[in-house]
């Protein structure tokens, strides 16, 4: 089933539509010590089957992408908007953990490590075409896509009106906000993961969120209280 | 947030993997044990030929002294810059680089200041300027640094010149310790040159190699 990704966005009925961070619905809470979520079941399971796979079960690895790959494919489609980036961009990121498996640490994550290996793929290859991606009726169809897929047919286009404005409000972010919020609440990592991932610290990814979800929730202000409405 | 992936992209990934073989991580521990072993045979070996340990009139007690202080000092660095933890990405690039420079200085300061105990060593040695030294100091350090880069090869992790630039400089304050058996001289200019100097060089070596080496693409 498809998760929406920005839940509190999404969610029409709330007082407060885009909530604190910590009012995230359960899959995109931080893994707990008292919160044992399906997100951190899969990742336990994708860390077991790379711990697997680097010990030399090569059926492991099939495993591994059932379990990490539509995250990946989710995070990278955000970045690049573009189908077949995305694939081949995913293709890569598996190759390089495949290359790299024999030096995979007995107990570490698989998943922030896979995030970013994409992520540099991305951004190298973003160097590579040295092209800007302006916001496209497609990429906004998608991010629709993603957004509106559980609604009822009469608010499909509502959301996907809804939709087109996140997506807009989110290109408008100063990157490293954008980044640390689509990691955290699109992707559904914790914040010490997507600390990792960026290479700075969880406090300093509590505070991008924070400031991105201001700047959010000032530039969809209209359209939360049109829907409340 | 989830998306639907085609059957086909699997089958292509996995193929893509099958194409081209890679070390197991036995096979992975295996090689790396040999290549650091190797290099810190070799690194000996560069120690002992150049003359090993040499008290050359100086107190035991300043060479235990100064050796125990600079081997802590080098374990300390080397357990921060080479333990990972549970992550795969590495330590922060602060962390990193504060270490990288760290080094250096916290060697000196600790040189200066023990040998200041002991009286005449730290007059200069116009005869010994620190040549020798560097040069020892980088023959030793060399392969092991290359070896530790081969371990994290293709590991991509999140700042790979500053985690190439980190290990350089522990693998040459390592390598200082070591020297600090073998040259009785603790004069400032000297350590500058033969003791603080091949660390930056090896730690600047490090980024270069890192950010080659330690990036899958």
């Amino acid at each position: 089933m498809l998760e929406i990704p920005w839940e509190p966005l999404a969610v029409t009925s709330r007082p407060k539509p885009v909530a604190e961070p910590r009012a995230a619905a359960p899959s995109q809470r931080a893994p707990g010590k008292w919160a044992v979520t399906d997100e951190t079941r899969s990742e336990a399971r994708a860390d077991a089957a790379m711990d697997r796979y680097a010990g030399g079960q090569e059926s492991a690895f099939s495993d591994l992408y059932d379990l990490i790959a539509p995250r990946l494919h989710s995070y990278l489609l955000l970045k690049t908007r573009d189908e077949s980036a995305t694939e081949d961009i995913l293709q890569q990121t598996f190759v390089n953990i495949h290359e790299a498996r024999g030096r995979f640490l007995r107990g570490a994550r698989v998943m922030p490590w896979a995030v970013s290996i994409a992520r540099r793929l991305f951004i190298d290859s973003k160097r590579r075409h040295k092209r800007e991606c302006p916001l496209s009726d497609e990429h906004a169809e998608t991010v629709a896509k993603l957004v509106a897929a559980d609604a009822a047919p009469d608010l499909q286009l509502a959301s996907q009106r809804t939709a087109r404005q996140i997506a807009e409000a989110l290109e408008r972010l100063p990157p490293r906000q954008r980044e640390a919020f689509e990691l955290v609440r699109c992707m559904g990592l914790s914040q010490a993961q997507a600390a990792e991932v960026l290479g700075t610290s969880a406090l300093a990814v509590k505070l991008r969120i924070h400031r991105a979800s201001d700047a959010l929730r000032r530039s969809l202000s209209a359209v939360l209280n049109a829907r409340q409405l | 947030m989830k998306t639907e992936l085609s059957p086909d992209l699997k089958a292509k990934i996995l193929e893509a993997a099958l194409s081209a073989p890679s070390a197991t991580r036995h096979e992975q521990q295996r090689r790396a044990f040999w290549y650091l072993s190797g290099a810190l045979a070799v690194s000996a070996l560069v120690f002992m030929f150049a003359g090993g340990v040499r008290v050359s009139g100086r107190s035991p007690l300043l060479v235990l002294g100064t050796a125990l202080g600079s081997g802590a000092l080098a374990s300390a660095v080397v357990s921060v810059v080479l333990s990972r933890g549970r992550s795969m990405i590495g330590r922060s690039r602060v962390t990193l680089v504060s270490v990288a420079l760290t080094a250096p200085v916290a060697l000196l300061a600790w040189k200066l200041s023990y040998s200041a105990r002991f009286a005449g060593a730290l007059e200069a040695w116009p005869a010994r300027p620190g040549m020798r030294c560097l040069a020892l100091t980088l023959a030793i350090g060399a392969l092991p640094l290359f070896a530790l880069l081969m371990r994290w090869k293709k590991t991509d992790p999140a700042h790979p010149r500053a985690q190439g630039l980190a290990m350089g400089a522990a693998v040459g304050l390592s390598a200082a310790a070591l020297v600090d058996l073998w040259c009785p001289v603790a004069h400032v200019s000297h350590l500058l040159l033969g003791h603080v100097l091949p660390i930056v060089l090896l730690a600047s070596l490090g980024c270069w190699l890192g950010a080659r080496l330690l990036r899958s693409s």
